[in-house]
C-alpha cells in the first residue's frame, strides 16, 4: 500500500469557524481509508475511485488522488461552511470518524439535523444482508438479488419486528431509456447507480409477496461502533451515484465494499471474479470471512403453502379446495383441525393469487374475504410455522458455481478426452441443495476435444443455456421452457460442422415423487459455418426423464426427436453423483442419425 | 460474434430490479404500479441486475414514498397499514402475527397480546368490504388501539 505522510502543522493555521480540529500526530492514507473512498489501484499506477458522483470528493482531483483528497477534508473541516448540506462535517460523518479513530480531534458546533434525522430513522443495532431468491418463472430474479437490512433491534432480541426495519438497496436509474439503450447501457455503466432506504416491509411485499420469493437474512456480527460507522457510510453514499454495471458493479457488489469499509481485517470483495459477481457468492464470501452470526428464512407465498401442505393428511388436502370455494364447510371438519385447515387455505389463496391480490384485484379479493372472515370466527391461535430445518439449505451453502469437468470419451471412431468449464451456475444434474430444483442455469460454457490426432477442437460454446421445467399439478401450471445461445457441433449429412445460432421451447413437465417427466417442443435458428454456410432451421421435440434419486444422485435420460431434414436426431443420457465440490458422471449418448455412440466418464470440480 | 456475445451477456441477471416510486401516495400499490411492466423490460429484466425504471427516492429524501420527508404518526400508521394491508388482514383474523406486532410498534402499544386480540374481535369492523379505503381502515384501528393501548395516540 503506498501510503504518504500529510503534515498538518501548516494546516492548523488557519482560522477556524464552525468545526475545530486538533491532533497528536500525523494523519496517513491507509487501506481503510482507500476503502472508504472506493479508491482501486490502477494499472500503471495511481488510484481511482470507484464513484462517479463528483459530491463525493472534496476536492476536483479527488476522484484519482487520495492524499489530496485527505489534505481538502481535513482543510474544510477546519474551515467548514455553515450550510449543513454543504458542511464537510455533516456530509462525510464516516471519514470523521476514521479521524477521530487515528487521533484527530475533530469538533464542530453544527448539529446536522438531516444526518441526525436518518440515523434516528434507521436506529441501527443490528446489520444483515438479506438475499432474495432466484426464481426462474420471473426473469428478472434468476440469479437474486441482494441488499442491507439494518436492525431496530439487537440480533438476539426475540421481540424484534423486522418489518420496521429499514432496506438499504442500491439499484440502477434508468428513466424512460428504450431496449436498446437499456441493454447496452447496463453492461457498459451507462445508467447512475444509486443507494435508497425505505421501511423493509416494502422489501417484505414486493420481494416475498409480490414476486413470491423467499428471503434469506445474514445477520451479521458486526459490533455498534462499526453498525454505526456503516449507517454514516450509507449516509455519505445517498450523496452519490456509481456506474451501474450489471455483470461486477452490481447490487449485490456494493454491499460487499460497503462492509469492507466498516472492518479493515476483512476483504470480502477479494472474493468476486472481475467479470461477473453472483449475488449467491456473496454470501458464500460472507461465510468465508466468518460474518455470519445467524441465518433467517422468511417465506414466500409459495414456500408456505408448500409449508401448509405438508401439516396436513393426503385426505385433508382433498377437502382443501372446497374449503376455499365454501368456507363455511369448516363447521364439518374436526375442531382441533379446524384452524390449520382455515390457514392453509388462506395460505393457498395467497400463493395462488400473489400478484392479484397486491393489486388488489377484485376477483381475488372477493375468494379471500370469507375465507378470512370464517377464520376470524375460530377463536384459537395459529400454531408457529417452523422453518428450523430451512437453516441447513440455505443459499451460502450450495456448490460453487464455476465447474470445471474433465471427461474421457470412447466412442466407436475414437478415444478423447474433453475439458470443458462453466462460468455459471447450476444444472439439474448438479448437487441441488439451496439451487432451486428442475433447473438449467449456465452461462459461458465452452467444451474443448483433444482428440487421439492430438488435435484441439471446440465443440460447443454456449452463451447461455436455460432449460427451467416447471410442475404442471392441481395447485399450478407452472410451464417448462429452454432457450440456448451460442454455437456447437451438430449433425448434417454425415458429418459434424459447427452451427451457430440459438434453440428454443416450450413444454410441461410433472413431479411424480422422485421422477419428473417432461416434453419440450423444439426449435432452432442457426447458421452451418463450416462446408455450407448457409442457415438452418430445426424442429421437433425433446421428451425426457428427469430422476432425483437424492440432492447428490440425479439421473437424466432425454430424446432428442427431430422432424427436419438436417438429421440431427440424438438420445442423452447421464447418472451424476456430486457435492459441493467434486463430481464424477457417466454419460452414454447416441447419435441416431449417423449411428454413432458414444461413451464418457465425467469428473467435475465445482469452485 | 460480438453481437451475440452482447445478446448472450444481456440475458444473464445478476439480479432482479429495485422497485420505481412515484412521487403520489404512500403505499405499496403505487409502488407497484410504477413498475414498467412493457414487454421488453420484463425479458430484459433478465439481464438487467437492479436495473429498473423511474427511481425518484434517494437516501436523503426521507422514509416513505411520499413528498413528506418525515410523516409524522398517523402518516406511518395510513403507509404501514396501506403497504402491508393483505399480509395485516391475515394476521388480524387470525388474532395475532409479525404485522400486528409492527404495528403496535408504529403505535407504541405496550400489550400487544390485547391488541391482536381486540383487532380480532373488530375484523368486521375493520374490514367490512372488500373495497375499503385505507383511511376507514386505519380509523377503525385506531380506535381500537386507543380501547386497549397505554398509550398517546
Amino acid at each position: 500500500m503506498r501510503s504518504k505522510t500529510i503534515s498538518l502543522m501548516a494546516l492548523l493555521v488557519g482560522a477556524i469557524s464552525f468545526s475545530q480540529i486538533s491532533h497528536a500526530k500525523e494523519v496517513m492514507v491507509d487501506d481503510q481509508l482507500l476503502r472508504l473512498l472506493r479508491y482501486h489501484k490502477k494499472l500503471l499506477g495511481g488510484y481511482k475511485s470507484e464513484a462517479d458522483g463528483i459530491d463525493f470528493f472534496l476536492h476536483p482531483q479527488g476522484k484519482s488522488n487520495p492524499e489530496r483528497e485527505l489534505q481538502e477534508l481535513i482543510y474544510q473541516l477546519e474551515s467548514d461552511s455553515s450550510d449543513e448540506a454543504k458542511s464537510a462535517f455533516c456530509r462525510f460523518p464516516a471519514r470523521v470518524r476514521w479521524l477521530r479513530a487515528r487521533g484527530v480531534d475533530v469538533r464542530s458546533s453544527l448539529k446536522c439535523e438531516k444526518l441526525n434525522e436518518f440515523r434516528t430513522r434507521l436506529s441501527a443495532l443490528s446489520i444483515s444482508v438479506v438475499f432474495s431468491s432466484y426464481y426462474l418463472d420471473n426473469p428478472s430474479s434468476s440469479f437474486g438479488h441482494t441488499f442491507i437490512r439494518i436492525g431496530k433491534n439487537k440480533n438476539d432480541d426475540s421481540t424484534a419486528t423486522e418489518l420496521l426495519d429499514t432496506g438499504i438497496n442500491y439499484g440502477a436509474v434508468t428513466g424512460n431509456a428504450g431496449p436498446v439503450v437499456y441493454t447496452i447501457g447496463g453492461l457498459t455503466g451507462l445508467f447512475p447507480g444509486t443507494f435508497n432506504a425505505i421501511p423493509y416491509y416494502y422489501k417484505v411485499r414486493e420481494y416475498n409477496d409480490f414476486e413470491s420469493r423467499d428471503l434469506w437474512s445474514y445477520e451479521l456480527n458486526f459490533s455498534q461502533p462499526e453498525i454505526d460507522f456503516i449507517v454514516d457510510h450509507i449516509w455519505e453514499l445517498g450523496h452519490t451515484h456509481f456506474d451501474y454495471y450489471f455483470l461486477t458493479e452490481n447490487c449485490s457488489y456494493h454491499v460487499l465494499t460497503i462492509l469492507d469499509a466498516a472492518r479493515p481485517s476483512i476483504n470480502l470483495s477479494r472474493y468476486m471474479s472481475s467479470l461477473y459477481v453472483i449475488p449467491s457468492d456473496t454470501l458464500k464470501a460472507l461465510d468465508k470471512e466468518g460474518l455470519i452470526s445467524n441465518v433467517k428464512f422468511r417465506p414466500s407465498p409459495s414456500s408456505l403453502f408448500k409449508y401448509h401442505l405438508d401439516q396436513i393428511s393426503t385426505h385433508e388436502v382433498k377437502s382443501l379446495r372446497t374449503l376455499v370455494e365454501k368456507p363455511e364447510k369448516v363447521a364439518d371438519v374436526a375442531p382441533e383441525r379446524q384452524v390449520l385447515m382455515m390457514d392453509s387455505a388462506l395460505a393457498y389463496v395467497d400463493f395462488k393469487y400473489a400478484k392479484e391480490l397486491i393489486k388488489e384485484e377484485a376477483q381475488a379479493v372477493e375468494l379471500k374475504k370469507p375465507i378470512l372472515l370464517q377464520r376470524a370466527r375460530l377463536g384459537q391461535r395459529s400454531p408457529e410455522a417452523n422453518f428450523s430445518e430451512k437453516r441447513g439449505q440455505a443459499p451460502h451453502l450450495g456448490h460453487g458455481s464455476n465447474r470445471l469437468a474433465l471427461s474421457y470419451i470412447d466412442s466407436e471412431k475414437s478415444r478423447s478426452t474433453d475439458l470443458e468449464w462453466r462460468f455459471a451456475f447450476h444444472d439439474y444434474l448438479d448437487y441441488d441443495l439451496a439451487y432451486p430444483p428442475h433447473m438449467k442455469l449456465e452461462v459461458m460454457r465452452f467444451n474443448l476435444r483433444s482428440t487421439s490426432t492430438n488435435d484441439i477442437e471446440l465443440r460447443e460454446l454456449a452463451m447461455l443455456d436455460v432449460v427451467s421445467l416447471g410442475d404442471y399439478n392441481q395447485y399450478g401450471k407452472s410451464p417448462s421452457w429452454k432457450v440456448k445461445i451460442g454455437q456447437s457441433l451438430t449433425n448434417y449429412q454425415n458429418q459434424e460442422l459447427t452451427t451457430a445460432g440459438m434453440n428454443l421451447g416450450y413444454g410441461v413437465a410433472k413431479t411424480f415423487q422422485a421422477f419428473t417427466p417432461f416434453v419440450l417442443t423444439h426449435l432452432e435458428v442457426g447458421y452451418l459455418l463450416e462446408k455450407y454456410q448457409h442457415g438452418k432451421l430445426g424442429f421437433g421435440f425433446d421428451y425426457g426423464l428427469l430422476v432425483d434419486f437424492s440432492a447428490q444422485l440425479k439421473f437424466l435420460t432425454q430424446y432428442n426427436h427431430r422432424l427436419d431434414h438436417y438429421a440431427d436426431e440424438s438420445f442423452f443420457n447421464e447418472i451424476r453423483f456430486s457435492n459441493r465440490h467434486t463430481g464424477l458422471g457417466l454419460q452414454y449418448k447416441r447419435f441416431i442419425d449417423i449411428d454413432q455412440k458414444e461413451f464418457s466418464i465425467r469428473y467435475f470440480i465445482y469452485l | 460474434m460480438k453481437k451475440m456475445v452482447l445478446i448472450a451477456l444481456s440475458l444473464v441477471s445478476v439480479s432482479a430490479f429495485a422497485a420505481g416510486y412515484g412521487s403520489s401516495g404512500c403505499g405499496l400499490g403505487s409502488m407497484l404500479i410504477e413498475k414498467d411492466n412493457t414487454w421488453w423490460k420484463q425479458v430484459l429484466a433478465a439481464t438487467t441486475n437492479g436495473i429498473s425504471g423511474n427511481q425518484t427516492f434517494g437516501i436523503s429524501s426521507g422514509t416513505l414514498n411520499c413528498d413528506s420527508p418525515t410523516p409524522g404518526k398517523t402518516a406511518q400508521v395510513e403507509a404501514y397499514i396501506e403497504a402491508n394491508r393483505m399480509a395485516l388482514a391475515n394476521d388480524i383474523a387470525r388474532g395475532n402475527g409479525e404485522t400486528i406486532s409492527g404495528l403496535s410498534k408504529v403505535y407504541g402499544c405496550e400489550n400487544t397480546a390485547d391488541f391482536g386480540k381486540a383487532l380480532k374481535n373488530n375484523y368486521r369492523t375493520i374490514f367490512p368490504t372488500a373495497e375499503v379505503t385505507t383511511n376507514t381502515m386505519a380509523s377503525e384501528i385506531t380506535n381500537v388501539a386507543s380501547g386497549v393501548c397505554s398509550t398517546n395516540l
